[in-house]
């Protein structure tokens, strides 16, 4: 009953807006202005770490909200969200009625998935509407354990048609799509959610243990070392008080942190039998494994255990029992600001929380660290011609077309990431910020305080680790891949008698046997080689002062330009 | 007369006929819903045991490539291990501490038995018992090594410990387990008269417990090990929601790893594949144990 209020009211709200908003949309009568400046190209084609900022927040679209579609005498479509703020849903209607006036022929329905989309029951739930022939019309596929996994298992539809005569292809870099191509058809189109992840830590906390930067500010300096976060860690964490450092995930590598420590998860097969084997025995990554189990075995200064996960490192941390969380991404950030979030009493949460980028590593890396999850964008395989023609129309109109205008003007919830693809521009968004019918903030003017914007302006200038792209090549079962790593994490964090070195082998080697075990068609060494080569020059060019580490790591961990 | 007998003959086979279709006509939805839920599904996980599953669009025929696959698979032993020392641990704990309770707790007063029935019924709500339970383990923070400290002695692993982990996770069962209500329900049955005959006879406490009590209670303790067998060899919802499997691989048990196999990996093949696997092993269990029984029973 609370829930068909609650959608009349939105609906009518919706409807309320949209005609309240016509005039907005200029004089040319209901028809929106076209872009006045020609869409630059953005992506220069040659190095796949460009290509990493490309993609726009198409996840809040599209991971949040699957589109779907039944055909009846005319064409339904279905929006799902999780998020339950009403602006969100609001947006969604919104757009699905533009949407269906444009295209008179189609019908847009919209309802919200009662559930956690990323992780959770939602790819059980979808997995199953698929089977059953039902199922959105178009989904974020790499809920299936990464997008190859994907469309390994059938569940992502053939757009080769749609994508090829695509004006956005132009802009789309073969090394960042190519995970959604199989024997030359495409899959899917990437999603890229693209912000930066962050540390957040308790102000007060610091202040109490006389933890100042340089500038008297309470916090860690921004350009912090693992050495500083371990000392640091100590003269926070008080069992008697119940206060820790932070929550030391086991239930996935700390990817974001690894790459500090010139590591990677996997490598490539220099013997061309398998595409990948485990980066585990790798010793940059041994070392950041040693520093991992030292957090807690020798400096006692986390909170971990078999149980502990991501997700409970952020309820340690909003629970009051840790001083920092290890990492979350701006968009958390900026949604707090916006929503004016109280936390830890009745105090504005920017009042009690700082943000700060990650730690440098011992090889002197400290990375710009965009969110590594890739999202991806799919057609449901099971559906009509007509609907897929319509639902490909609809993933266009919100992903160039005027659709992307509405949400960005009056619901601005949606564009929470615009700001950093302002920094880091994508195909999918041409510069709609400079236009004066976008009033986006961004989320420094969201954030306020010199002191935040200084923090920003340092983490947006970090060069950005093109590592977690796995050498332009797609890992399959990335779930597989965390799971293995949840069994050395979790013993090598709990076991003191447990010996790092056999661990890390016997991991390695069930790794390698049951989830690496696999080759790419057409992928060779040379691709590697150019791939890395590509990088190499990037780096050179664009950040001296890092190629040189670059270089290193790679010619020490993979032989990448043997003499 | 004779066409009376007939007559009446001919509405006995109508009775029977009538009766038979009535029993048919009440088994039909039982036997839908069986077919539905019960052997269709294990049916088609037999077959798509021996495919490379596609959830949508055509499966492939592999034959033996999924058996093949998790025999070579290093999780495999680990996973049969753990779940058996599960087992063992669960029907030893779990077995035979709730007979003796139940046959001691007889020998109370009526008060007393309904007060401790009840203390073993409320925490009969599984899942939210093992959330509480997980923050009685935390090692930090939890409620046991906080009494271990006020005592003075050293703090405990307990879930992080992997020598002690799977006790940890049995041990709640002790008390959750359901089948020390359905001792005291077979015990009350038992007739009074037999205790007392055996009483003016002179028979003590322990041999009316093992004269009486236990021959009695025999069949049900016969279903009930079989129904404990399988049970703790298809344990998952403890250990999953407790420490993952962890740490490392120390509680990961047998049907974590078909959940994982189906939906981690969506590999439905090779979960179908390990699930045979397992019902195979149980199977043989439960005939290996059904002989043994029928034998004893037999003396």
């Amino acid at each position: 009953m609370t829930r068909k209020l609650f959608k009349s009211v939105l609906v009518a709200l919706s409807l309320v807006s949209l005609v309240c908003s016509v005039p907005a949309f200029g004089q040319e009568g209901e028809e929106l202005k076209k872009p006045t400046e020609e869409r630059p190209i953005l992506v220069d084609p040659e190095y796949r770490v460009l290509c990493w900022h490309m993609g726009v927040k198409l996840h809040s679209y599209f991971g949040d909200f699957g589109v779907a579609r039944n055909l009846r005498d005319w064409i339904d479509a279905e929006i799902y969200s999780s998020w339950s703020a009403p602006a969100y849903q609001i947006a969604s209607v919104y757009l699905a009625s533009l949407f269906e006036h444009r295209n008179p022929k189609v019908k847009v329905v919209t309802y919200e998935y009662a559930g956690e989309t990323a992780g959770g029951e939602w790819p059980k739930v979808l997995m199953s509407r698929l089977a059953a022939g039902e199922g959105p019309s178009a989904y974020d596929p790499s809920i299936f354990g990464g997008v190859a996994t994907a469309i390994n298992k059938g569940l992502c539809g053939d757009i080769t048609e749609y994508v090829k005569d695509w004006d956005q292809r132009e802009y789309l870099d073969m090394k960042f799509w190519a995970p959604a191509w199989k024997d030359g058809r495409c899959y899917a189109i990437p999603g890229q959610g693209e912000r930066h992840l962050l540390s957040f830590f308790r102000k007060d906390w610091f202040e109490e243990a006389g933890i100042f930067t340089e500038e008297g500010i309470a916090g860690p300096p921004v350009d912090w070392t693992f050495d500083d976060l371990v000392n640091i860690g100590q003269k926070l964490t008080d069992p008697k008080k119940g206060r820790w450092a932070f929550g030391l995930p086991v239930n996935r590598m700390l990817v974001e942190w690894l790459q500090n420590f010139g590591g990677f998860i996997v490598k490539p097969d220099p013997t061309g039998k398998y595409t990948f084997r485990s980066g585990l025995d790798l010793s940059t990554t041994k070392e950041f494994l040693k520093f991992y189990r030292d957090l807690n075995l020798k400096y006692k200064i986390v909170l971990t255990g078999t149980e502990e996960s991501t997700l409970t490192a952020a309820y340690d941390f909003w629970g009051e029992r840790t001083a920092m969380h290890t990492f979350e991404g701006t968009r958390h950030a900026l949604e707090w600001g916006r929503m004016d979030r109280h936390m830890f009493g009745d105090k504005p949460w920017l009042d009690t929380v700082g943000i700060i980028p990650f730690p440098t590593g011992p090889t002197g890396l400290q990375l710009g660290t965009p969110d590594r999850w890739a999202t991806w964008i799919t057609i449901n395989p099971v559906i009509s011609k007509e609907r897929k023609d319509a639902t490909w129309k609809l993933i266009d109109f919100v992903l160039v077309g005027d659709g992307k205008k509405i949400l960005a003007q009056d619901m601005a919830y949606i564009l929470n990431d615009l700001p950093t693809n302002d920094i880091a521009p994508n195909p999918y968004h041409p510069r709609y910020l400079d236009d004066p019918n976008f009033t986006s903030r961004s989320w420094k003017e969201t954030i306020p305080g010199e002191r935040y914007r200084v923090i920003f302006d340092y983490v947006e200038a970090l060069p950005v680790n093109p590592i977690p792209d796995f050498f332009a090549m797609p890992i399959m079962e990335t779930a597989a891949l965390q799971e293995k790593h949840r069994i050395l994490l979790s013993t090598i964090v709990t076991d003191p008698d447990a010996d790092l070195d056999a661990e890390i082998d016997k991991v390695a080697d069930m790794i390698n046997k049951t989830v690496l075990n696999y080759k790419i068609e057409g992928q060779t060494w040379d691709n590697v080689k150019e791939w890395a080569t590509s990088l190499k020059e990037f780096y050179n060019e664009n950040f001296p002062e890092h190629a040189k580490v670059f270089n290193e790591i790679y010619e020490t961990s993979f032989a990448v330009w043997p003499e | 007369m004779a066409l009376t007998l007939r007559k009446k003959k001919r509405f006995q086979e109508k009775e029977v006929k009538f009766k038979k279709l009535t029993i048919w006509l009440f088994c039909i939805p039982g036997a839908i819903v069986t077919l539905i839920f019960g052997w269709y599904p294990m049916i088609w996980a037999l077959v798509i045991a021996f495919q490379k599953f596609m959830i949508i669009g055509p499966s492939k025929w592999i034959g033996l490539g999924n058996f093949s696959f998790i025999l070579q698979d290093p999780m495999l032993p680990i996973v049969i291990k753990n779940t058996f020392y599960y087992a063992l641990l669960s029907i030893g704990l779990t077995f035979i501490v709730p007979i003796l309770v139940a046959i001691l707790l007889m020998e109370m007063s009526k008060k007393t038995i309904r007060i401790m029935m009840w203390l073993w019924f409320i925490p009969l709500s599984g899942m939210a018992s093992i959330v509480v339970l997980k923050w009685m383990y935390n090692v930090d923070y939890g409620l046991l090594n906080g009494i271990l400290v006020s005592l003075g002695l050293p703090e405990s692993g307990w879930l992080n410990d992997p020598r002690i982990a799977m006790l940890c996770l049995v041990l709640p069962g002790v008390i959750m387990f359901a089948p020390g209500l359905i001792y005291i329900a077979a015990i009350q049955a038992i007739p009074q008269e037999l205790y007392e005959n055996a009483h003016l006879e002179g028979a003590d406490v322990w041999q009316q417990i093992w004269h009486i009590s236990l021959p009695r209670l025999r069949p049900v303790i016969s279903m009930m090990l079989i129904l404990a067998v399988i049970s703790n060899l298809q344990i998952f919802s403890q250990p999953y929601i407790m420490t993952g499997g962890g740490p490392g691989t120390a509680t990961t048990v047998f049907v974590m790893e078909i959940y994982s196999q189906a939906f981690n990996r969506y590999a439905f093949g090779r979960a179908s594949a390990l699930a045979i696997i397992l019902f195979s092993i149980i199977i043989t269990l439960v005939i290996i144990q059904r002989k043994i029984v029928k034998e004893n029973l037999d003396e």
